[in-house]
């Protein structure tokens, strides 16, 4: 007998008891108190992320490439990482190209991680993607990877950079798995990222930068 | 029963800890600290019992269907390509764990916060076998470096201050100057680890809640070593109780809204990974092998008394013993369990047997702090009830189904004849009369010291008339009938 | 909710451990029930309601004792208790004590019948209190039962707020259990020990003259520690307070 029999066999030989799945009216309390008009949304989206020293700029679509520059400039980045292919690398390519100042070399995360894993980990200062979705009830951003956005881009560099849209915003996360059916399809990865990493581990005072990103910037596009 | 270490003396252990200033006030301002942070979290005690219930019924109805969910749970893990395995005893769970590290050609795991892996114990096995087990999450960094065992499933080191962090990582870690300052230590953290997970080729995690209607492995973080554990290495490694698991994926919103307002008073953790598959064709990165390994270890005997299955509700936030007037007293160590506080009393007997465990079930006045805490509403002092007399019932007992492996582990005859005597003397006025008699015309004859009693408090003094005669004196000068 | 009609006799369930220690309170219970016209019967069989017994996992001892309560307070007059603990006991274990056995009609009917006294005094009775004594500050410790098994915490509150002379302060921890649990106290010693010591910590340290206690057990344990630790704070049953500041007052016709 295996592990497997000899465990499935104890539990099956246990009384049963019925008990009913929740119903929509229970799981309503996960809902109802987590929606929002448009303007709470968004100010609680942020609000939420800026308490956990999150930085979030408000652009549009059109200017946050060049946010994103004065960013690079300003903070001394080594180099950018960018996804494979992805919406918003030709907008970075070209502000980069136009550009007048020395902007940091742009990258692409376009091998698997076997041949580049010490430069990602030691000599990559920060990346750029996309998301997926955002959460205003928990100030969250929904991440989503795929071969061309790969997961350890939001995780690795000490910095990382997301631009996430008006329209990606969603009031909770139950309404938004509901909405977009995810049990019909789950990725390799989800993560839902709140803020940088951090932890309260010593002596309960909160401290940034664990092992996560210790920065997290947020560009906001308020037009779409 | 453990083999690594002679039974744990609870009573000794408590009783030193209670008498320890320093541990007494370190963990009072710890466990402060959390019942404010959650109960900042629920400001609105409607929302937050309705919650509560919705997380009793999915807790509830998962176990109400737990075979055929493990069952659903290993297909769908299967059919995404996550590898599972079973494991009844600590033992076949390290065994399973060691044998993927050979397949992965690694002498070394790297692991993110698992509470089930302290429960086998995997450290102290893969030590034996000349492999190493190296925590990544900082509490656990911290003890391990510490050579001690986590003191509260939440927040491991939460019984160091940061001037034991301080010297612990100038004394154990090569080239670090002594700093105080929290932020410099993190970051000596960060850059102590940095490297091992470079290296590493297995990762090992637990599981916060695992879904059986999409074969999905959630896991709550707030440092990112979680996440690092699980998408750098080639081989990941999850372990949990097979208990963990929900019906459905949103069953995960409210469990993961209960779990993180209860556990550390955040609206979610910094991070939530959601994992249900190894590396897909085209990914470039993410484990090639992905493995579950579900664990038994006296859970299915707590699943076979319907009582004792709410037990296994548990979705191990910790909120209980933050609330706990003897966790608070005793701190975390003193239970000598890998659970501590008033989950680690009702699930203990069950893991370790009834007899390695039997000071824990009376260690409780039965106050209810926790259960009034508990986010899925587990009963936990009628639970406590119920094991008090488990071990009190002596195994060859008829009539009395034989559930918890130790029962009978506090049968003292001399006590049950003390009892039935009790009965006796209280349940017949006559010899209710006498006693009472004795103890108010006696009273003065009681010594001071009373043992147990008078440690703290002076010797208890009966009053000169007992209530039976002041009532029968009132009623007589009143001419009342009785 | 309505509250419950007002009957002409209750019975009073002293407790043993008023009983043997705190027996004026008792009296004083007696004596502010029969104030606002209720009778009183005091069956003298009683002895106590079997918890100690019933927490340390001996169940049969227990029943032997509950039924020999249940037997001496027949008819179907409320119980008044005078303490959360027992009153919980009997309200919420009684029934299952006797699940599946002969005696569970009985035992149902029984709790039904019981109710904690500040309970008594303030949903049935709405009694009213006219404070004659002197200005003083007190504080309240609430049994853990009688606050999250009864919830009565709220009428001892109600009661005491009637006293236009008393002032209520908080004590620092107040929610936390004083260490007692029945043999709890002697079978883990230093972590009760432990436990009590914080308690009257903070009792003392709110700077009142007196605590006040709906639960007697509670008492026991905190008077035998400031005792021990030579202060003169005291606790007092609220029956006993309640009385003694109002007891001028011209009884109801």
């Amino acid at each position: 007998m295996t592990a497997k029999t000899r465990i499935l066999s104890r539990l099956r030989a246990a009384p049963s008891q019925q008990k009913a799945a929740p119903s929509a009216e229970d799981y309503a309390v996960a809902q109802q108190p987590w929606r929002f008009d448009s303007t709470e949304r968004t100010s609680r989206f942020k609000d939420l992320l800026t308490a956990v020293q999150t930085e979030i700029h408000d652009c549009t679509s059109e200017t946050w490439p060049q946010t994103l520059a004065e960013l690079a400039a300003q903070k001394g980045w080594r180099n950018l990482l960018l996804p494979e292919n992805s919406p918003l690398n030709n907008a970075i390519e070209q502000t980069w190209q136009n550009s007048v100042s020395a902007l940091p070399p742009l990258q692409h995360y376009d091998q698997a991680i076997e041949a580049w894993r010490e430069a990602l980990f030691f000599d990559t200062d920060a990346a750029i993607t996309g998301c997926h979705a955002a959460i205003a009830a928990t100030g969250s951003i929904v991440l989503w990877p795929s071969p061309s956005e790969p997961r350890l881009m939001s995780l690795v560099p000490p910095t990382h950079i997301v631009v996430v849209k008006q329209s990606q915003l969603a009031d909770n996360l139950l309404d938004l798995m509901q909405q977009q059916q995810w049990q019909q399809g789950m990725p390799t990865n989800l993560v839902l990222v709140s803020g940088p990493s951090k932890t309260s581990d010593i002596q309960r005072v909160t401290a940034y930068g664990a092992h996560g990103p210790k920065a997290l910037i947020v560009l906001f596009l308020t037009d779409c | 029963m453990s083999h690594s270490h002679p039974l744990h003396d609870f009573r000794a252990a408590s009783s030193h800890a209670a008498q320890d200033p320093n541990q007494r006030h370190n963990t009072r301002a710890a466990m402060d600290f959390l019942m404010q942070r959650r109960a900042a979290q629920f400001p609105d005690a409607d929302e937050l019992s309705r919650l509560r219930d919705l997380g009793q019924k999915i807790r509830q109805r998962a176990l109400s269907q737990l075979p055929a969910l493990l069952e659903t749970l290993e297909a769908r893990c299967n059919a995404n390509g996550i590898q599972v395995h079973w494991a009844d005893t600590p033992a076949e769970a390290c065994d399973i764990i060691a044998k993927l590290m050979q397949q992965a050609n690694s002498q070394e795991i790297i692991k993110g916060k698992s509470m089930v892996s302290e429960e086998i114990e995997l450290n102290h096995y893969l030590e034996a076998q000349g492999m190493t087990a190296l925590e990544s999450d900082m509490g656990e960094f911290i003890v391990q470096l510490a050579h001690e065992k986590p003191s509260h499933i939440i927040m491991p080191a939460i019984h160091k201050t940061k001037v034991d962090i301080a010297h612990l990582f100038h004394d154990e870690l090569p080239r670090t100057p002594y700093t105080e300052d929290v932020d410099e230590l993190i970051q000596i953290g960060r850059h102590a680890l940095r490297q091992r997970f470079f290296t590493a080729k297995v990762g090992l995690s637990g599981v916060n809640v695992a879904v059986a209607e999409t074969g999905t492995l959630v896991l709550v973080e707030n440092e990112g070593n979680g996440r690092l554990t699980t998408s750098a290495p080639e081989m990941h490694i999850a372990i949990t109780g097979i208990e963990k698991v929900v019906e459905k994926l949103s069953d995960v919103p409210p469990i993961l809204s209960l779990l993180t307002r209860s556990a550390t008073g955040q609206p979610i953790t910094t991070y939530v990974n959601m994992i249900s598959s190894p590396r897909k064709a085209g990914e470039k990165d993410g484990p090639q092998q992905v493995h579950l390994v579900l664990l038994d270890n006296g859970r299915s005997q707590a699943y076979a008394d319907l009582q004792l299955r709410e037990t296994l509700q548990c979705i191990r936030c910790g909120a209980c013993m933050n609330h706990c007037p003897v966790y608070t007293r005793i701190g975390g160590h003193a239970y000598g369990t890998t659970y501590p506080g008033p989950i680690g009393k009702i699930i203990s007997p069950h893991l370790l047997g009834l007899d390695d465990t039997k000071d824990l079930p009376s260690a409780s006045t039965l106050c209810g702090a926790c259960s009034e805490v508990c986010p899925v509403r587990i009963p936990i002092p009628e639970l406590l009830l119920r094991l008090r007399q488990e071990s009190v019932t002596p195994e060859n007992e008829p009539n009395h189904p034989h559930t918890v492996r130790g029962q009978g582990a506090k049968y003292r005859a001399t006590e049950k004849w003390l009892w039935r005597s009790w009965a006796r003397i209280y349940s017949k006025p006559a010899l209710y009369r006498a006693s009472r008699f004795a103890a108010t015309r006696l009273r003065g004859l009681l010594p001071h010291d009373v043992g147990a009693w008078t440690i703290a408090r002076a010797k208890p003094q009966p009053a000169a008339k007992s209530l039976h005669e002041l009532v029968a004196e009132y009623q007589a000068t009143q001419g009342n009938q009785p | 909710m309505t509250s419950p009609t007002r009957p002409q006799t209750v019975y009073l369930f002293g407790t043993c451990i008023v009983d043997l220690f705190f027996p004026t309170a008792g009296i004083s219970a007696i004596k502010l029930l029969e104030r606002e016209g209720i009778r009183v019967r005091y069956p003298q069989e009683q002895s106590c309601c079997g918890q100690p017994a019933y927490s340390s996992g001996y169940l049969a001892e227990a029943r032997t004792v509950a039924a020999a309560q249940i037997a001496v307070f027949p008819g179907d007059e409320p119980i008044v208790v005078l303490s959360g603990s027992c009153a919980g006991m009997m309200k919420h274990h009684y029934p299952s004590l006797f699940d599946g056995l002969p005696q569970q009609t009985q035992a149902r009917a029984f709790a039904a019948r019981i109710y904690e006294l500040t309970e008594f005094l303030t949903k049935v009775l709405d009694i009213k209190l006219c404070d004659l004594g002197q200005p003083v500050e007190i504080a309240l410790h609430t049994s853990c039962a009688a606050r999250r098994e009864m919830g009565v915490r709220d009428t001892s509150l109600a009661l005491l707020n009637q006293l236009d002379k008393v002032v209520l302060k908080q004590h620092d921890h107040e929610a936390e259990c004083c260490g007692f649990g029945g043999t709890f106290s002697v079978r883990h010693p230093h972590i009760s020990a432990a436990m009590v010591e914080d308690k009257t910590s903070a009792l003392k340290a709110c700077g009142v003259q007196q605590v006040v206690s709906a639960d007697c057990a509670c008492l026991l344990n905190i008077n035998g520690a400031l005792e021990k630790q030579g202060a003169s704070l005291r606790g007092q049953h609220i029956a006993d307070f309640l009385w003694q500041r109002t007891q001028h007052v011209e009884a109801k016709q």
